[in-house]
C-alpha cells in the first residue's frame, strides 16, 4: 500500500501547474486592482539619465536597437523616452540596428517619438536623424562602422544614399559620435561596443538591457567603461518617475513585483521545510511505523 | 590533403586576424583601408551564413513532407509560411505594410511568447531544485532570492532593507566574482585566439 | 471591422494564447505556434539579411568597389559544405570570419576585459567613509580570489592557493546566484508582456473568448484520451 504524503511533502513535492497557476492569479490580481508602489532609483539608471539629459544640442548620438519582440515590452520606455529627450535636446541621432526583427519595432517607436514631442518641435529625416535599418550582428559590424561608417553600408534603410543625407556630411568614423546609446536586449553583446567603440576611440557608452544582463554590466560600470545603465522594467519605470514621461513600464512593475513577493515566499517555504528535514531530528520507528 | 585544402585556411585566418590587430597599432598608408575592407567581408559573410542555415530548416522539412514522416503536415506549415514571409518580403519591400504586417499579427507574437514560456519553467525549476545543500549553494540560493525580490518596487515598501541588500549584492560580490570571470575570459579569448591563428584549434574547419 | 482588421487582433491573440498551451501540456495548437514561428522566422531573417547583402556587397560592387564582389563569391562559398568534394572551399569565408573575430576580439580584450577591469581594481582603502572602504576591500579580495579558482595547474599541491581558490568560489556563487536572480525577474518581465497585450482594452474580448475556446478544447480532448485508456 502506498504510503499517504503528508502535508508539508506535499508541499515539497508541489506539482508544477500548481506553481504555474500561482504565478499567474499573482500577475493577473494588479490588472484589477493596482498596487501603487512607489520606484526608488537606483545610482546607475541616476547616471544613465544624467548623461542623457547634458548632452549638449548639436551632439551626434548613435543609438543601437537589439531588442526583440519579446524583450522591447522591458527596454520600450527607457529608448523611446531617452530618444525623445535627445531630440528635445537638439541632438542628432543615428539609428542602426543588430537584430534582424527589430527594425519594425524602432518605427512603432519612433512613431511614439514624434506623437510626444514638445509643441513646435518638428523632426526632419536626413537633417536630425537618420535610420541605417539593420546591419549583421557580428562584431566585424562594429568595427567596420566605427571605421568607416559609409563604408559599411551606402544606403539608409529606405533606399537613400548616406551621403546624400545633410546630417551624414560631417560622419565619417566612429570618432564623429559624442555618445553610444546601446540598446542590447537580452543579448549580452554590448561588448561588442565595449571593446570595438568605447575601448577604442574613448566615445562614452550608456546601456539600456534587460535585467538578465544586470550584474554583467555592473561590472563596467563600476569600473567606469559604462557611463550608465537602463535594465528591465524596473529601469524603464525608474526613467519614466525621474523624466516625468508617461510609458508603460510603471505599470508592468506592478505585476513583476507581486508575482516576485509570492514566489519568494513559496521558495522560502520551500527552503525551509527542506532545511529542517535535513537538520531535524532523526526518525524514529515504534510499533512498526516510522514517526 | 592538399594543403589548399588545410593549410590554405590558416594562413588566411592567420592573415586577415594580423591585419586587423596591427592596423590598430600602425598607422600605413593603406592598412587601414584594408583593415576596413577585411572587416566589412567578415560582416558580408556572416550575413550569407545564415541562408546557409535556412537552406538546412528547408532541406529537412521538405524532406518531412515528401517522405511522409511523423508530423509532416506541420512542416507544410513551416514551409508555407516561410515562402509566404519570402514572397511578401520581395515583392513589397522589407519596409513595406504588407511586410510589416504579417510580423505584427504571426512573427512578433508568437515569437514574444515562446521566450515568455520560460517564466515558468523557470519558476518551477527554482522551486524544486534551489536548494541549499551546502555552504556554496547556500549563498547561491540566498543571493539569488534576494537579488530577485530586492529589486522590485514592492520589497522597498515591506523595508527599504531588502532593496538596500540587493543593491550590495549587485554592486560589491557580484562584481568581485564577475571581475575574476571577465579577466579570465579575457586570457581565454587570447590564449584560444592564439591558438586558433597558429593553427593547433582546427575545430572550426569542421570535418575533412 | 474590415477582415484585414479582424485578423490584426485575432491572429496575434490567438498565436499567444496557443503557445502559452505548452504550460499545461504539449498539444497540437502549440505545435502549430512552434513551427509557425520557425517558418516565420526563417522568412523574416531571410528577406531582412537579403536587404542588407544588396545595401552592403552588391551596390558597392558596382558602384566603385568592385573588390566587393569578391566579399559575394566568399559568402557564396559558405554553401559548398553541402557539395562532399567541395566542402573545403567553405572554410576560406570561415577562415576570413574567425580570423577577423579573433583579432577583434584580442584588441578589445585587452583593453575592455583586462587592463581596464585590473586597474579599476585599484580602489581606496585609506580614505573615504568606512562602508566604502570595506566595500572597496571586499571588491578587491573577491576578485583576485575568483581569478585564482580559474588556475587549474597545481592548484590543489599547495593548500594556501587551494584555500585561496575556495573563497573566491564563494564569491563566484554570489555573482552566479545574483545571476540566476536577474535571471528570474527577466523571464517573469518576458511574460508580462504578453500579458499586458492580451489585457489591452482593444484585445481583451478576443483575449477572452479565445481562452475559453482553447480551454474547452484542452480539457474535450485530455477527457477523451482518459475515457479511451483501458
Amino acid at each position: 500500500m502506498a504510503e499517504k504524503k503528508s502535508l508539508i511533502d506535499k508541499i515539497q513535492d508541489l506539482d508544477p501547474k500548481i506553481i504555474y497557476a500561482i504565478l499567474l492569479v499573482s500577475l493577473l490580481i494588479p490588472y484589477v486592482r493596482p498596487l501603487g508602489l512607489p520606484i526608488p532609483i537606483s545610482p546607475e539608471t541616476r547616471a544613465y539619465w544624467d548623461y542623457i539629459t547634458h548632452m549638449p544640442p548639436g551632439s551626434v548620438v548613435a543609438v543601437q536597437l537589439a531588442s526583440d519582440p519579446s524583450t522591447i515590452p522591458q527596454t520600450r520606455s527607457s529608448h523611446q523616452i531617452t530618444i525623445l529627450r535627445l531630440f528635445e535636446q537638439d541632438c542628432k541621432v543615428f539609428f542602426f540596428t543588430l537584430r534582424d526583427d527589430a527594425p519594425p519595432l524602432h518605427e512603432e517607436m519612433m512613431k511614439w517619438v514624434e506623437a510626444h514631442l514638445s509643441a513646435g518641435k518638428t523632426i526632419t529625416y536626413g537633417v536630425n536623424y537618420v535610420n541605417i535599418g539593420y546591419v549583421a550582428d557580428a562584431e566585424a559590424t562594429i568595427a567596420s562602422l566605427v571605421a568607416d561608417v559609409k563604408g559599411l553600408v551606402e544606403q539608409d534603410a529606405y533606399g537613400n544614399s548616406l551621403s546624400s543625407l545633410p546630417m551624414m556630411a560631417d560622419i565619417n568614423t566612429g570618432a564623429d559620435f559624442d555618445l553610444v546609446v546601446w540598446n542590447d536586449g537580452s543579448r549580452g553583446i554590448y561588448m561588442y561596443a565595449l571593446r570595438q567603440w568605447r575601448e577604442k576611440l574613448g566615445t562614452p557608452l550608456v546601456i539600456i538591457a534587460a535585467t538578465i544582463n544586470k550584474p554583467g554590466i555592473m561590472n563596467y560600470i563600476q569600473s567606469g567603461q559604462v557611463a550608465g545603465g537602463a535594465f528591465g522594467v524596473d529601469g524603464g519605470a525608474q526613467i519614466e518617475t525621474i523624466s516625468g514621461y508617461l510609458g508603460d513600464a510603471k505599470k508592468a512593475t506592478e505585476p513583476g513585483s507581486l508575482s516576485a513577493l509570492t514566489l519568494t515566499i513559496l521558495l522560502l517555504v520551500s527552503n525551509t521545510i527542506y532545511i529542517s528535514k535535513r537538520f531535524g531530528k532523526q526518525p524514529e520507528i515504534k510499533g512498526g511505523e516510522v514517526k | 590533403m592538399a594543403l589548399y585544402k588545410t593549410q590554405g585556411p590558416i594562413v588566411v585566418a592567420f592573415l586577415s586576424a594580423l591585419i586587423v590587430i596591427v592596423s590598430n597599432f600602425v598607422d600605413a598608408p593603406g592598412l587601414g583601408q584594408l583593415s576596413t575592407d577585411v572587416k566589412s567581408f567578415g560582416a558580408i559573410i556572416a550575413g550569407f551564413a545564415l541562408f546557409v542555415g535556412l537552406l538546412g530548416i528547408m532541406q529537412s522539412h521538405v524532406n518531412n513532407v515528401t517522405k511522409r514522416k511523423p508530423l509532416w503536415q506541420y512542416s507544410v506549415l513551416l514551409v508555407a509560411v516561410l515562402v509566404l514571409f519570402i514572397a511578401v518580403g520581395l515583392a513589397y519591400g522589407a519596409n513595406s505594410t504588407q511586410f510589416l504586417w504579417i510580423y505584427d499579427t504571426i512573427y512578433g507574437p508568437l515569437t514574444a511568447t515562446t521566450y515568455s514560456l520560460l517564466a515558468f519553467w523557470v519558476c518551477s525549476a527554482a522551486y524544486r531544485a534551489f536548494k541549499p545543500r551546502n555552504l556554496e549553494s547556500g549563498i547561491l540560493v540566498f543571493t539569488g532570492l534576494l537579488t530577485f525580490f530586492g529589486i522590485q518596487p514592492i520589497a522597498s515598501v515591506i523595508s527599504p532593507i531588502f532593496y538596500n541588500i540587493q543593491s550590495f549584492i549587485m554592486s560589491v560580490p557580484n562584481i568581485a566574482g564577475s571581475r575574476g570571470i571577465v579577466i579570465g575570459i579575457g586570457l581565454g579569448v587570447i590564449g584560444f585566439g592564439l591558438r586558433v591563428l597558429l593553427g593547433w584549434d582546427r575545430s572550426w574547419m569542421g570535418a575533412d | 471591422m474590415s477582415v484585414v482588421e479582424f485578423l490584426t487582433i485575432l491572429l496575434p491573440v490567438s498565436f499567444t494564447i496557443f503557445v502559452m498551451t505548452l504550460a499545461y501540456d504539449d498539444n497540437p495548437l502549440y505545435e502549430i505556434g512552434a513551427y509557425l514561428l520557425i517558418g516565420s522566422s526563417a522568412g523574416w531573417s531571410a528577406v531582412v539579411i537579403i536587404d542588407f547583402l544588396r545595401k552592403s556587397a552588391w551596390t558597392p560592387s558596382f558602384t566603385g568597389k568592385p573588390l566587393y564582389f569578391l566579399s559575394i563569391l566568399l559568402g557564396l562559398a559558405l554553401f559548398a559544405r553541402y557539395f562532399k568534394n567541395y566542402r573545403w572551399l567553405y572554410r576560406y569565408p570561415m577562415a576570413i570570419v574567425i580570423g577577423t573575430g579573433v583579432g577583434l576580439a584580442i584588441n578589445g580584450a585587452i583593453g575592455a576585459q583586462i587592463t581596464k577591469q585590473i586597474s579599476a581594481n585599484f580602489l581606496p582603502l585609506v580614505s573615504g567613509a568606512p562602508m566604502t572602504i570595506f566595500n572597496n576591500l571586499l571588491i578587491i579580495i573577491g576578485s583576485m580570489t575568483s581569478l585564482s579558482y580559474f588556475l587549474f595547474t597545481d592548484r590543489f599541491s599547495n593548500k594556501y592557493l587551494g584555500g585561496i581558490s575556495k573563497i573566491g568560489r564563494l564569491f563566484l556563487m554570489a555573482t552566479f546566484g545574483a545571476g540566476f536572480g536577474s535571471v528570474m525577474t527577466f523571464r517573469i518581465e518576458t511574460i508580462i508582456g504578453r500579458i499586458d497585450y492580451l489585457v489591452l482594452p482593444a484585445n481583451l474580448y478576443y483575449s477572452i473568448v479565445v481562452t475559453i475556446l482553447v480551454l474547452a478544447y484542452l480539457i474535450g480532448r485530455d477527457y477523451l484520451r482518459r475515457k479511451k485508456q483501458p
